[in-house]
């Protein structure tokens, strides 16, 4: 409410930004906790290897359904325990998230990087452009998905690559849809104009001068999306249409092991936690920073935190009178 | 001033703080004023000056980040600032307190008749029956000028120009008879021809009603036309505070007269315009001494502590080192009739 | 090609090799939206009849309130609208009907200063890459160095710090704003600027530094301008002709000195009588004849004087024929019936 501003072009830019801003992370516990989970998960994927203590698709047959190590009847050398097969559940967590993390990132990014075109073209040029790329997006959402993708997987035969094509293909709209609706407000921003007065072309104008706005409703979207393309994956994978063994992937994982649920929940449990966790530490420190990368979020976030602290200051001081 | 009665709205040395991520920013660095009844002040200073954060000070709407740093606001003697003015503050506010908005068209629900937002103030605040508030709205309408109030009452804010919604505000603010209008920019959002107009109505209903008026402004013509007494605000300070007459024809401090000088006429043509060369205030880091001093023409070596206020007439203060020099020399325009 | 006869025997006698726009019978209209079946189409005239000349080096003053339509002309001119009549003569060339490259061609004669230097430049760039853009896209600038030596160049003639150039927009003034938005424009040397209302949102001290600024720059390069405001203060002080629309057409256009002391239409009068002078006691109160509490407005569709409702002196006439301009000295013509 208070309109204040500061004045003065020769403030110097703020020292050491990237310390500042770790020191800012850290006050936010929460995101903090966010980014540290998703660099556990991603390296634990990558090193899989060298991280994981058994091969993941070994089985062992005196060793099934073993619970985890604290449970009776548990061994360290089963940390989480294993399946029906005897397959230790640690190695194929790490293992799986290869596949899901893999799969759930390439789809987000094909579906999102088409969609933001089509998105950014209908909603910069209008007219009838604008109606040909959303009357496309309302056919294509009126199909069903899933019918799409079982047509296209039965034809082609399951395979990684076909998976993302076929989870981008049937993904792409609605990121057409929220570019198109945030592209429509942008363009009537007086910079646009002044760059088109320029004699920007729209390529530039587009690209340069409207994509980065777009950066946070996307990042918002594509989080969203990255946990249905997971589910969707396991669904997949659970008819046969995904992740082939002896490959696995978290969706895989709780599938198969659903029939064990009553007899030995872990089995379940420990993929199914990998894709909660992972989710939600991604959607922690994704909001953190779609607040940071905008001053006025940012400098609002500020404010709210310096409220509670005078608040509390206030309530304290009651509290000693 | 021991035994007189008390001025109706009194500033004592107000700072208000605002907590920003690059550090504090001093909005308002110590101002006093006095409102007396009846009187219309003027409160110039351009953007970032404290002109509209004294204007929320005295409503109670600063708001964290920003807070009241130090300093006391009086309402006719007594404080109506902390836990201990607390109930005085919310006894006037909005009663014999009242406040009019710079942008007519944000400041009226638009979904709720003219009549209907009328008369909700009149209810909550005074307690009367809808048929007398009715009556009352009916009578404030006329009061403010616009014509049909019966039917106009009916209408929704949108069937209103902008200079008719801000009609409609001042009959808002002045619904519960109060004794002081603050009135942030009432004109800024209009064209000139309506601006003249609501500028008369404001100066009407002030005589007719004995209203003090607290009037914020950027526009010195405005001021020039309807103010009794001109504060002049720069940096969170009042750099000047004398009647009318004299800011114009006399002033005092060097940033008054620059902002004279600096105001392009319709009435004469120079070839150049006077210009006060570099920028306001840095509010995070403001100079120690005079805010004004590293734009000023006549700065002194003294300019580095702050400057006392001094008397420079009767009822006028300048808070200058300088104001003995700049009194002298280089008097503004003086228009003879 | 030769410019097309002077529309401008109508105030202010050009001599044609020193004119350097001409616009002749300039006309806008927006269809009215939900006509009905069958119905005839019902048009908004945002424009009438506009005429007007500008010279080389000169500033022509466009003064009007909200909703008169100065910035439509401003964007007609830069062919950023569509014309649904008249004619556009720019450096000896008609340009009403330039498509595509051609205009953006033509963007590097002609430029525009934004009224919002906040919301007109990107806050996303820094100050060197907003003033090196309009050198980029035209292919102006050889390489990166000769890009940056060029905007520094363009910081010296805006009075801004060279030091400013990697700077973030955030923390700089309205002021140092517009001085970014003036540099902008000036890259690719035009000469002609479109001014839409730039210091209006300007402080005071700030204001007189940006129209000298302006001014400089006018004498350094011979720019014209096309300085369109409602401050008739600043009107006065900038520019050397003046012309006043009211709905949608100019009403009176003339010099500036016979415009401010000797105003003809009953329009003029009310505005300049309704501006505050900054003398106490100076205005002459309630001069301005408008019958409170209605909101006044002819109907752009009828034929006749828009003004006729508020004016003072109207007569039968001014509702049954519109009044074109007409001169009343050799540099000053009005359209009213009065004269």
């Amino acid at each position: 409410m208070a309109a204040i501003s500061v004045y003065g072009a020769d403030t110097a830019p703020p020292k050491g930004r990237r310390w500042e801003l770790l020191a800012e992370l850290w006050q936010d516990k929460a995101a903090t906790a966010g980014l540290v989970a998703v660099l556990v998960v991603v390296l634990a994927s990558i090193f899989a290897p060298l991280v994981a203590p058994h091969d993941p698709a070994a089985q062992d047959i005196i060793a099934r359904m073993d619970p985890p190590f604290w449970m009776e009847g548990g061994s360290t050398t089963h940390l989480l325990g294993t399946d029906h097969l005897g397959r230790d559940i640690l190695s194929r967590v790490i293992y799986g998230g290869r596949a899901s993390l893999l799969i759930a990132a390439a789809v987000v990014l094909v579906a999102g990087g088409f969609g933001t075109m089509l998105g950014l073209l209908a909603g910069y040029r209008g007219g009838r452009t604008d109606s040909v790329i959303m009357r496309i997006v309302d056919a294509q959402v009126a199909l069903p998905g899933l019918l799409l993708i079982l047509l296209v997987i039965s034809a082609v035969g399951p395979g990684i690559t076909t998976l993302i094509i076929v989870l981008a293909i049937a993904n792409w709209m609605i990121y057409a849809r929220v570019v198109r609706s945030v592209v429509l407000g942008v363009r009537e921003m007086e910079y646009i104009e002044a760059a088109e007065i320029l004699g920007c072309k729209p390529g530039r104008i587009m690209f340069l001068h409207i994509l980065p706005n777009l950066i946070s409703p996307l990042m918002t979207l594509a989080i969203l999306e990255f946990t249905n393309i997971i589910l969707a994956e396991a669904a997949l994978s659970f008819l046969g249409l995904g992740v082939q063994p002896p490959a696995t992937s978290w969706g895989l994982d709780v599938a198969s092991g659903k029939n064990y649920i009553f007899v030995a929940w872990w089995v379940v449990a420990f993929p199914g936690l990998a894709i909660a966790i992972t989710v939600l530490s991604i959607s922690l420190f994704a909001n953190w920073l779609r607040v940071t990368t905008d001053p006025q979020e940012r400098e609002k976030r500020f404010a709210r935190g310096q409220a509670g602290a005078l608040r509390r200051a206030a309530e304290a001081k009651r509290s000693a009178a | 001033m021991i035994g007189s009665t008390p001025p109706l709205l009194e500033l004592r040395n107000v700072c208000v703080n605002f907590d920003t991520m690059a550090g504090t920013a001093q909005g308002l660095r110590g101002v006093s004023l006095t409102i007396d009844r009846g009187e219309t002040l003027g409160l110039v200073g351009e953007s970032g000056s404290g002109k509209s954060v004294t204007a929320q000070a005295i409503m109670g709407l600063i708001e964290a980040p920003g807070r009241i740093a130090s300093g006391d606001i009086l309402w006719d003697g007594r404080s109506i600032l902390g836990p201990k003015g607390k109930a005085l503050a919310q006894s006037i506010r909005g009663k014999k307190l009242s406040m009019v908005f710079q942008n007519p068209m944000t400041s009226l629900n638009p979904l709720m008749t003219i009549g209907a937002q009328i008369q909700e103030v009149l209810t909550r605040h005074l307690g009367v029956s809808r048929r007398q508030a009715r009556e009352r709205a009916i009578e404030l309408i006329d009061m403010v000028g616009i014509g049909m109030p019966e039917q106009r009452l009916d209408q929704l804010p949108h069937e209103f120009s902008g200079g008719m919604r801000q009609r409609v505000m001042i009959a808002i603010a002045i619904a519960c008879e109060p004794e002081l209008l603050v009135a942030d920019e009432p004109t800024t959002a209009l064209d000139v021809t309506v601006q003249a107009q609501i500028l008369d109505l404001l100066e009407e209903i002030q005589r007719r009603m004995n209203l003090a008026v607290m009037l914020i402004t950027h526009d010195l013509g405005v001021v020039a036309e309807t103010c009794h007494r001109v504060a002049v605000m720069y940096g969170g300070q009042i750099m000047e505070d004398a009647p009318v007459q004299d800011i114009f024809n006399k002033p005092c401090h060097p940033y008054t007269r620059g902002l004279i000088r600096a105001t392009p006429r319709v009435d004469q043509v120079n070839e150049r315009l006077w210009s006060i060369e570099g920028m306001p205030p840095n509010l995070l880091a403001p100079p120690p001494g005079c805010p004004f001093m590293p734009r000023c023409p006549s700065a002194l070596a003294l300019c580095e502590t702050r400057p006392p206020s001094i008397q420079t007439g009767a009822a006028s203060i300048a808070a200058c080192w300088n104001t003995q020099t700049t009194y002298h020399s280089e008097p503004s325009h003086v228009r003879t009739p | 090609m030769f410019a097309p006869p002077s529309p401008s025997a109508i105030a202010g006698d050009l001599q044609a090799q020193e004119r350097l726009l001409s616009v002749t019978d300039l006309g806008v209209r927006y269809a009215v939206p939900g006509a009905g079946f069958g119905q005839p189409q019902r048009y908004f005239e945002v424009l009438d009849d506009i005429t007007f000349d500008i010279a080389r080096g000169e500033t022509l003053g466009l003064v009007g309130e909200s909703g008169s339509g100065k910035s439509t002309i401003g964007r007609a001119l830069l062919r950023r609208i569509k014309l649904s009549s008249g004619r556009i003569d720019f450096e000896g060339r008609d340009i009403t009907n330039l498509e595509g490259e051609e205009v953006r061609q033509l963007r590097k004669r002609m430029q525009l200063i934004f009224q919002d230097p906040y919301a007109s430049l990107n806050p996303r760039m820094s100050v060197g890459e907003l003033i090196a853009e309009p050198l980029i896209v035209h292919g102006l600038a050889r390489n990166r160095d000769d890009a940056r030596d060029r905007v520094l160049d363009l910081l010296d003639c805006v009075s801004l710090p060279r030091t400013t150039i990697d700077r973030h927009l955030h923390g700089f003034s309205g002021g140092q704003r517009q001085r970014i938005g003036i540099a902008r424009a000036l890259a690719l040397q035009p000469a002609f600027i479109v001014a839409d209302e730039p210091v209006s949102a300007l402080d005071v001290s700030v204001r007189a530094q940006v129209i000298n600024l302006m001014q400089d720059l006018q004498r350094s390069m011979g720019l014209s301008y096309l300085f369109i405001g409602h401050d008739l203060g600043v009107i006065r002080h900038i520019s050397q002709r003046i012309a006043i629309i009211h709905s949608g057409r100019i009403i009176e256009i003339g010099d500036r000195d016979s415009i401010y002391q000797r105003p003809q239409h009953p329009y003029s009068r009310a505005l300049l009588a309704a501006i505050p002078v900054p003398v106490p006691g100076g205005r002459v109160k309630s001069s301005v004849a408008a019958p409170a509490g209605s909101r006044v407005e002819v109907s752009r569709s009828l034929p006749g004087c828009r003004y006729r409702a508020r004016c003072p002196v109207a007569i039968a006439r001014c509702s049954e024929e519109t009044p074109r301009l007409k001169q009343v000295t050799p540099t000053h013509a009005v359209a009213c019936w009065q004269h």
